[in-house]
């Protein structure tokens, strides 16, 4: 199973959440999307058999993109960061169904924690 | 004038029940075995079905779906001498209106009567000529226990009570509360999911209330609740049994007052939603082991709906398989694929324990496998599922077969309902005749049927029988 990480634009925090995630998730099951391009075609992908996609989003253009392939997301679990702009992107964001909606802060803590207990439910 | 169906075998009760139902200006038709009741249910409109359980031809409560497979479905009232409680919730889970244990008075039997004719007028009154057409986006299912799934999210999208789905995991509990947010008023403001079997213990509280900046180690800014995203929209909480019991609790304040106060904040906000949750396991049963408040599941269950298993609407499973796969070849861009004539059956054939989910999981793997082959064969489906369909085809007694039988063989190795039934009975039937050497009054008697119904079984399954000679 595969897990999608995606980040248009990298900054401290994508860097530091990539780096945590590596150490959970196995080198080959990391499929990492530095553009939208990358992501779309990965998640056309069939071959592909994706548990999870975590998606820091860095523009609201970046955001508008990603809801354009939400009938792609809908069947595996997302984890979304945006950056806080208000309750319209609040929306958008929500319309992904995503398992956490938060923002990027000092320290990447609650993704963490909500991925392992999602690879932790996976398991059982 | 509404039309009333009596299927029962008594003819005591159809002339009583007749009598009531005259008097109160209705018109009456009587059926004394099941086979004909059905006949007549499917053949004309009845506002009105009441309905025998032990029929010398079947069991009555076993024909509910069928006959509520009428356009409009008749409410049915049960009524039967063999009154016991599990066969009364079984009937009501089953969708009748009602159950009467006979013997009953005149008087018990009006009254149910009176209401569910009633109940049939005035929803023929309230329906609108042109009925609300439901956005159902995503979900596919034409049996009649969708379609009651289906009227319980029109009635969930005109109001605003709590909902409470449940379902085993992969029947589309998320589907169906976005159907319910959807088809509401709400439908233009958030749906917010909160998946509480996501939800580490440690960061639910300030994921749902959120947060004021420094309320506790690692809060470096203030942080809006999921509960205040969702105002004016909907909340829906996933796998709510997976809520820690301390948070149960504050949540149920939240419910009543709709008013909340942040992790770390002195002051309440508010938030207006509408709730609805999800599970996939026995709230009542965590009751009462007491892992779940029962004043949360009270306040949660104002209206339930029950999502079917997979196997249990077999009839949907090519609906969906044929939905499914049209709506992946047009992501892939490639043609859309035909199915082989037994690829549906093979689906058909299985399991599914994880419900719609596993099969349009299957569903993708069989593209993929499938990618630039123009028909998708039961060979192109996950090598589990194919094992499991071998594995259920083989009968232990022939062991011939086992080496042979292929999935490919599958629809023609498994048997019609009918033809399994048949075989069963002319087994039994059989050994009923050899344990008694023809000896009908031993056979009626053990098999506990009357002689004219036995000769017509026997006569039926053609099996040949000698009396006993007498010495």
């Amino acid at each position: 199973m595969e897990l999608i990480f995606y980040c248009a634009d990298q900054s401290d925090y994508s860097s530091e959440l990539l780096k945590k995630i590596s150490v959970l998730v196995p080198f080959r099951s990391l499929i990492k999307c530095l553009n939208f391009k990358t992501l779309k075609c990965s998640l056309l992908k069939p071959e592909y058999d994706l548990f999870a996609a975590i998606l820091v989003i860095s523009s609201r253009q970046d955001l508008l993109d990603v809801q354009s392939i939400s009938d792609l997301l809908l069947t595996i679990r997302v984890i979304l960061i945006i950056p806080d702009w208000g309750q319209e992107d609040i929306l958008r964001g929500h319309s992904l169904r995503p398992k956490l909606l938060t923002s990027p802060g000092r320290n990447s803590n609650d993704v963490i924690a909500v991925l392992q207990k999602m690879l932790r439910n996976e398991e059982k | 004038m509404a039309r009333v169906l009596i299927i029962d075998d008594d003819l005591l009760v159809c002339e009583m029940l007749s009598n009531i139902i005259q008097s109160m200006g209705h018109s009456v038709t009587c059926s004394h075995r099941l086979k004909n009741g059905l006949r007549e249910a499917e053949g004309k409109i009845f506002d009105l079905v009441l309905l025998d359980v032990g029929l010398p031809d079947g069991n009555g409560l076993d024909a509910i779906p069928r006959i509520q497979e009428a356009e409009p479905a008749p409410p049915i009232i049960i009524i039967t001498a063999t009154g016991d409680r599990n066969g009364a919730e079984l009937a009501i889970r089953k969708g009748a209106w009602d159950y009467i244990e006979k013997p009953a008075s005149v008087h018990d039997m009006t009254l149910p009567i009176m209401r569910a004719l009633q109940y049939r007028h005035e929803r023929k009154v309230e329906s609108p000529a042109a009925p609300k057409v439901l956005s159902l986006d995503g979900i596919v299912g034409n049996c009649p226990k969708m379609k009651s799934c289906f009227e319980l999210v029109a009635q969930a999208s005109n109001s605003d009570i709590n909902v409470l789905i449940t379902g085993e995991t992969g029947t589309g509990k998320e589907l169906f509360a976005s159907a319910i947010h959807n088809n509401g008023l709400r439908a233009k403001k958030p749906f917010v999911v909160v998946d509480c079997s996501a939800l580490p213990e440690t960061l639910v509280e300030s994921i749902l209330f959120g947060h004021d900046k420094g309320a506790f180690t690692g809060a470096e800014k203030t942080r809006e609740g999921l509960i205040k995203q969702a105002d004016g929209g909907t909340l829906f909480l996933d796998e709510v049994g997976e809520l820690p019991l301390t948070i149960q609790k504050a949540f149920l304040r939240v419910l009543q007052e709709h008013r909340f106060r942040p992790v770390g904040k002195s002051t309440e906000i508010a938030s207006d939603f509408r709730l609805i949750a999800a599970t996939n396991r026995n709230l009542q049963e965590m009751v009462q082991e007491g892992t779940f408040r029962s004043d949360f599941l009270f306040r949660l269950r104002s209206l339930v709906i029950e999502l079917p298993p997979l196997r249990d609407r077999v009839e949907d499973i090519g609906d969906i398989a044929k939905h499914y796969v049209a709506k992946l070849c047009d992501r892939y861009g490639i043609g859309m694929k035909g199915f082989s004539p037994n690829f549906v059956g093979s689906l058909c054939a299985y399991g599914w324990p994880g419900n719609v989910r596993e099969l349009l999981h299957a569903l993708e793997r069989a593209i993929a496998a499938a990618f630039h082959e123009p028909t998708l064969f039961p060979q192109h489906l996950p090598e589990h599922i194919r094992i499991d369909l071998v594995k259920h085809s083989i009968k232990p007694t022939n062991s011939s077969r086992k080496k042979t039988d292929t999935v490919s063989d599958l629809p023609r190795a498994f048997p019609s309902f009918r033809d399994h039934r048949d075989n069963t009975d002319l087994a039994y039937f059989t050994e009923l005749i050899s344990l008694t050497k023809g000896n009908m009054k031993e056979a009626c008697r053990i098999s506990g049927l009357s002689r004219s119904r036995l000769y017509d079984l026997l006569k039926h399954h053609r099996i040949v029988y000698s009396a006993p000679t007498q010495s």
